[in-house]
């Protein structure tokens, strides 16, 4: 199995996969979403550092889920 | 005996330390014992400094310092429109007759300013998207709430640049300060912003200025659900 932990805010949560999850199918996760409250408008960090949707995320990664700044209209 | 290595690709090995030439061995370990190998460089303080507004806390590493306060009191510092029947209602307008509106904040929300400081040469800098406000509701779900002066991700817009001064507590204070006596306006202002706002933010005329309104019970639903590594840098609330 896969797990991943992810964070968001001050809320965190650990998931098991029996793939590797990628980054995009982690931020489309509805479940997530309810459990740690995010929406689309969101990135996701690995140590600090944006990964793309593409990226699988190996076993025992641990992920920062963090909403994205809107700009100036 | 045996040592377990975590190499910096993120696997790890076990090896028999006792032998003269060492064998290694890859070995599947739980997520939890990789993060009992590595080392905890984050210390947090709780209620560490006082301040005009507040007890201070730090989260501090080798690469920033995170430092929050707790309001229970928010200023806004607005101009207002008053309704015939006494109410008072912010309405974000960049000029005008701007009022200072005491907000208390609802027992159920914990309200946390944030500041983020990084080592800039000899000095210390605020990113000046290096602030922010968050409200924490039921099971710590944060918030970003109907403000005109916020972006989605929490981060407060200043209307001033990086802030570098020469200690971070220098420049924790210098940020909040001006947080608290700045004047909102209508920037990143929209029309959803304004709805809530309006429901949450509301007051009445009194003889001796303005008076806040309780806050709707259900504040959250006014609010949207945002977040930003920053909280974690909130001491144990």
């Amino acid at each position: 199995m896969i797990q991943v932990s992810i964070r968001c805010g001050m809320r965190e949560t650990t998931r098991q996969y029996s793939a590797s999850p990628s980054v995009g199918e982690l931020k489309a996760d509805r479940d997530l979403r309810d459990e740690l409250g995010f929406s689309d408008n969101v990135r996701v960090l690995v140590n600090g550092v944006e990964q793309p949707d593409y990226l699988r995320l190996p076993n025992g990664s641990a992920v920062t889920i963090e909403t994205a700044a809107n700009t100036k209209a | 005996m045996s040592e377990y290595v975590l190499k910096s690709t993120g696997r790890v090995f076990r090896r028999q330390a006792d032998i003269v030439i060492p064998g290694e061995t890859e070995i599947e370990v739980n997520p939890s014992m990789i993060n009992a190998m590595v080392p905890k460089s984050r210390v947090k303080l709780s209620n560490f400094m006082p301040s005009p507004y507040g007890l201070v806390g730090a989260s501090i590493t080798e690469q920033e310092t995170i430092f929050s306060v707790r309001l229970f009191n928010l200023i806004l510092n607005c101009t207002i429109a008053i309704g015939d029947d006494g109410s008072a209602s912010p309405t974000w307008q960049h000029s005008g007759t701007f009022v200072e509106l005491i907000w208390p904040v609802p027992d159920t929300m914990k309200l946390f300013y944030c500041a983020r400081v990084t080592p800039f040469g000899t000095t210390y800098k605020i990113h000046s998207a290096g602030t922010y406000l968050f409200a924490l509701g039921v099971k710590n779900r944060s918030y970003r709430l109907p403000l005109p002066n916020i972006y989605d991700d929490g981060h407060i817009c200043t209307g001033v640049g990086d802030v570098v001064m020469h200690s971070p507590v220098e420049a924790f204070l210098d940020c909040l300060t001006r947080f608290m006596k700045s004047q909102w306006n209508a920037d990143l202002a929209n029309e959803p912003m304004r709805t809530r706002a309006a429901q949450l933010f509301q007051f009445k005329v009194v003889p001796d200025g303005f008076k806040a309104l309780a806050a709707p019970k259900e504040w959250a639903s006014l609010c949207w659900e945002a977040s930003n590594s920053v909280l974690e840098g909130i001491p144990a609330l």
